[in-house]
């Protein structure tokens, strides 16, 4: 293991490359017309508490810890000699003790690989990206106090984020065995919901609490023990220090970077990738940063893949991927201000899937 | 050209102006705001979200909290106001003011110039005001600081608002009509007559006196006024009019006219004889004169009068009502100076009934025999052997003073004053308290209070049915709802002695220190509040009017039940609008 953590971020030092939901290498060429059908499915260390919900409340101590799974399906198609295109389809399930999420995941993208000899390269590529995460609610009932309410339950009714890159590259080789590659893009994140909702208790009493333009409504939850309790009340959010609409719907510009290398022997083949993305976020991190806490503004993942060809159609492939903070690329919907301080948790994921060439 | 003459759009205008322009004088290009648009300011009292017509292209916009209002791309045509809070009584204002084209004040005076035709001039000589005033864009209740900028454009200005006022308010009531585009239209009667006077025999000045403290209100000039004001509407085929000429069928102007003339000239002369130089004085004395109905009601009362063909046979009548309506308007009679005045004029009118009834032949009517009412107008607030006053007229005037928070071991003394045998039902209740120029308030409906009359007072429980709901709102906007309040309504059960000399005592501190716990209070915000605070009162149910036998004017308390939809609770009656002020 401090072998391959060596290895890993030695990797890390001599450059990194950009990440997608669905990963992808450059060397993923395949035959004109060719179609590739590829199925993931991905894991967390199931001893992850990945919001450190039980670190922080000493009441969740020993309780059940976080889970992550995703499944991943993917259809390329090389169109031309020198142009393809994917979609891919994914679903994730996140949660912890107090939180859970369930997300969609779309993603699309077409590239091009043209023979390029610059800087002793074999060929440049270029590849537009899109991609998006949506769910029907983000439900987390970690507790939170905001002014005089203290939550206890918070809903993010249908969330969603949108991502445009656009990444170009070069790749390498150095005999038939190992290939190299690396890259820079850019791109824009855009995150939307259509409301949100949370449970909150208030001088003893429980109440449902709405976004209502620019007001929080609370309305009480009967029954309640408290005699004479206001059944209703509603607050300028700006009497919190919030600003929902820049909280939860941020708007990122970012740029990536990244590189990665390929060695096929009698094994198999041997992939390994790292990637880096940096964001300048409207909104969403001023306010975090008036709250004396840390926005994320930086992340640094690496993957790593092993593949052994049973057959000339059928590739299973198994990887590993380490991510310096949580999941922030990979799902920008889960981000605000509320959330930020989980990104700064690192993770690792296990994955396993199989490649079908038709 | 006049800026409000331009008929250019905004974006042509300054194309142009920066076409033409030297670079350096870029900077200077004025907005198109700037160049297009019209202030004003409404006043009857300053009206607060009053509605402004601008009558040549009916833009409508909305005057702010100081009557002040704004057409952006100006106004080439008449302006009318109507609608809106009268920031010095609390009431909504019911009448509807006018302005020629160009005016930027719109009040009582510049309305006489456009129902009337009457001349800025004419207006001027007939209230005596100086001609270096200027009506069309003084406005009358302009603030110096505290302080009134022309203190006797003022209390002229308030001086014709009161007649137009107390002509709407008396034909209405005597008429029982009650909808708002009748007095609306009754109003701009009233308007239209006294200018029509005026037109009519300039010589005949409405005011007249060396100074404005000594001023008079010529009574000959209120008379035509009323009479012709009344024959007007009698005639009238504005179909908004229809059933206050029902109403008022068989009333005879001339006798209406006078037996009403005399008060209204003295009442609205209270103005000039006690002229406010500061806001709080000014508002006091609008608190007190302008929301008055003692007047209306006397009127009313003695409307079968109204039909005497000969006007002379009523004029005792006029006079003692004259002394009822003085005692009751005067700002410089204290609360049991005004009651014994009020008393002997009621005396007085009694008698003067008893002549009219002998001089026209007409049966006298029934003064107001069943009704209930606070004893002197007045309760105590009693503080162990320590007792201070706080009267109605104080409270619709000036502003009752209470000193805050209350001393442990306050009491509420009240007596009440039983007339007759005053038919009492369920009682509802609703209080609306806000402060002027923040947005802080609270609202409060109370429901199934039981009520019953016997010899002791009036016995007012609570029971299964009474409900309470209030809605409360911070300064920072925040607003709660309290949907079930009852129980702190149950087990009420108390009488309010009406024998003479007898006082109930209600503890207020329970109370108070209740309303911290429900609402939460924590910080104690409630005890630190300060300032001034309009209170309006609806009670509905009890048959209660002020001593001098004075109904309470209608008025409407809507409390918000949710705050994700426009539900509310309304409740509609008899009401008191005034002040509050809380004192460390």
């Amino acid at each position: 293991m401090r072998f391959l953590l060596s290895w890993l971020w030695g990797l890390c030092a001599s450059g990194l490359a950009m990440a997608n939901p669905v990963d992808w290498h450059p060397q993923d060429t395949m035959a004109p017309d060719q179609w590739m059908l590829t199925a993931t499915s991905t894991h967390f260390n199931p001893g992850l508490d990945f919001t450190q919900g039980r670190d922080k409340s000493p009441t969740l101590r020993g309780t059940k810890s976080g889970d992550y799974r995703g499944s991943a399906l993917s259809l390329s198609w090389q169109f031309h000699p020198r142009w393809a295109v994917r979609a891919s389809s994914l679903g994730r399930v996140l949660e912890d003790v107090s939180d859970q999420y369930q997300m969609r995941t779309w993603e699309a993208s077409v590239w091009t690989q043209q023979p390029l000899h610059w800087l002793g390269s074999d060929t440049g590529f270029a590849r537009l990206s899109a991609w998006g995460n949506q769910a029907d609610s983000l439900q987390a009932s970690t507790s939170k106090t905001v002014g005089e309410v203290v939550l206890t339950q918070s809903k993010i009714i249908q969330p969603r984020d949108q991502t445009l890159a656009l990444q170009g590259g070069l790749t390498w080789s150095s005999s038939p065995a190992w290939k190299y590659h690396a890259d820079m893009g850019m791109g824009l994140t855009e995150l939307k919901y259509q409301d949100f909702q949370a449970n909150g208790m208030r001088n003893g009493c429980e109440y449902q609490l709405q976004i209502m333009g620019t007001d929080v409504v609370g309305t009480r939850i009967d029954p309640c023990a408290v005699v004479g309790a206001s059944s209703q009340f509603s607050s300028p959010l700006t009497t919190y220090g919030l600003d929902l609409q820049k909280e939860l719907a941020w708007t990122a510009r970012f740029v990536s970077w990244g590189a990665g290398l390929q060695w096929t022997n009698g094994w198999g083949r041997w992939r390994a990738s790292a990637n880096g993305q940096s964001w300048q976020r409207n909104g969403v991190d001023d306010i975090i940063a008036k709250r004396n806490s840390t926005p994320v503004v930086q992340q640094l993942n690496v993957r790593t893949e092993w593949m052994y060809p049973v057959s000339e159609k059928i590739q299973p492939f198994v990887g590993f991927d380490y991510y310096s903070s949580f999941l922030l690329h990979d799902l920008p919907l889960l981000y605000n201000s509320g959330t930020s301080s989980n990104f700064l948790n690192t993770y690792s994921q296990f994955r396993a899937g199989l490649r079908f060439f038709f | 050209m006049t800026a409000s003459g331009l008929h250019l759009p905004p974006s042509v205008f300054k194309r142009v102006c920066i076409a033409l322009a030297f670079p350096a004088f870029f900077t200077a290009c004025p907005s198109a705001d700037s160049v297009f648009s019209q202030s004003g300011v409404a006043t009857n009292g300053h009206l607060s979200g009053a509605t402004v017509v601008c009558e040549a292209d009916k833009t409508t916009v909305s005057t702010d909290a100081n009557g002040a209002y704004k057409f952006p791309l100006g106004c080439k045509g008449d302006i009318t106001v109507s609608g809106g809070i009268n920031v010095d009584t609390g009431e909504a204002f019911l009448g509807e003011l006018k302005a020629p084209a160009g005016a930027t004040a719109v009040n009582s005076l510049t309305t006489m110039m456009v129902v009337g035709g009457l001349t800025e001039a004419e207006v001027k000589t007939t209230l005596g005001l100086p001609s270096s005033v200027s009506l069309l864009t003084t406005d009358p209740a302009a603030e110096n600081g505290a302080a009134y900028s022309n203190s006797e454009l003022f209390a002229k200005a308030k001086t014709v608002q009161q007649l137009l006022q107390t002509t709407m308010d008396t034909l209405a009531t005597t008429s029982s009509v009650t909808d708002t585009d009748a007095k609306k239209a009754i109003y701009a009667a009233a308007a239209g007559a006294l200018a029509s006077q005026i037109k009519a025999a300039p010589a005949t000045k409405l005011i007249t006196g060396a100074t404005v403290e000594a001023s008079v209100v010529t009574e000959s000039v209120v008379t035509g006024m009323l009479n012709a004001a009344v024959t007007n509407v009698k005639a009238s085929t504005n179909i908004k009019l229809a059933n206050v000429k029902t109403g008022l069928n068989t009333v005879q102007p001339a006798a209406i006219a006078a037996m009403a003339a005399p008060s209204m000239a003295t009442q609205s002369q209270q103005y000039m004889a006690n002229r406010p130089t500061t806001v709080a004085a000014g508002q006091s004395m609008a608190g007190l004169i302008q929301k008055d109905q003692t007047l209306a009601n006397q009127i009313n009362t003695n409307k079968s009068f109204l039909a005497a063909t000969d006007a002379t046979k009523v004029a005792g009548l006029a006079t003692e009502m004259k002394a009822l309506v003085t005692a009751a308007n005067n700002p410089n009679l204290t609360n049991d100076e005004r009651q014994a005045a009020q008393d002997t004029a009621l005396t007085n009118i009694g008698t003067a009934q008893a002549t009219a009834a002998t001089n026209t032949g007409i049966a006298a009517p029934t003064a107001p025999t069943h009704f209930l009412a606070i004893s002197k107008d007045a309760v105590a607030l009693k503080t162990g052997a320590s007792s201070s006053k706080i009267s109605i007229a104080d409270f619709v005037g000036s502003g009752a003073t209470l000193k805050w928070p209350l001393v442990e071991g306050s009491e509420l003394a009240v007596s009440l004053l039983g007339v007759g045998t005053p038919v009492v039902s369920a009682i509802e209740v609703a209080v609306d308290i806000s402060q002027p120029s923040k947005s802080g308030a609270f609202r409060a409906y109370i429901s199934g209070l039981s009520a019953s009359m016997s010899t002791a007072g009036l016995r007012i429980q609570s029971s299964a049915n009474t409900k309470m709901i209030a809605w409360a709102c911070n300064d920072a906007g925040s607003q709660e709802i309290y949907s079930d309040l009852s129980a702190e309504l149950s087990n009420i059960d108390t009488t309010l002695s009406s024998s003479a000399n007898m006082m109930t005592l209600i503890p207020l501190n329970s109370a108070l220190e209740r309303a911290i716990v429900v609402t939460g209070d924590s910080k104690g915000v409630i005890k630190k509040l300060s300032g001034t605070f309009n209170v309006k009162l609806v009670v509905k149910g009890l048959p209660l009017r002020m001593s001098n036998q004075t109904p309470f004017k209608e008025d409407t308390i809507s409390v918000p039940k949710s705050l994700t939809s426009s539900t509310a609770q309304t409740l509609t009656g008899p009401g008191l609008v005034g002040k509050v002020k809380l004192t460390p």
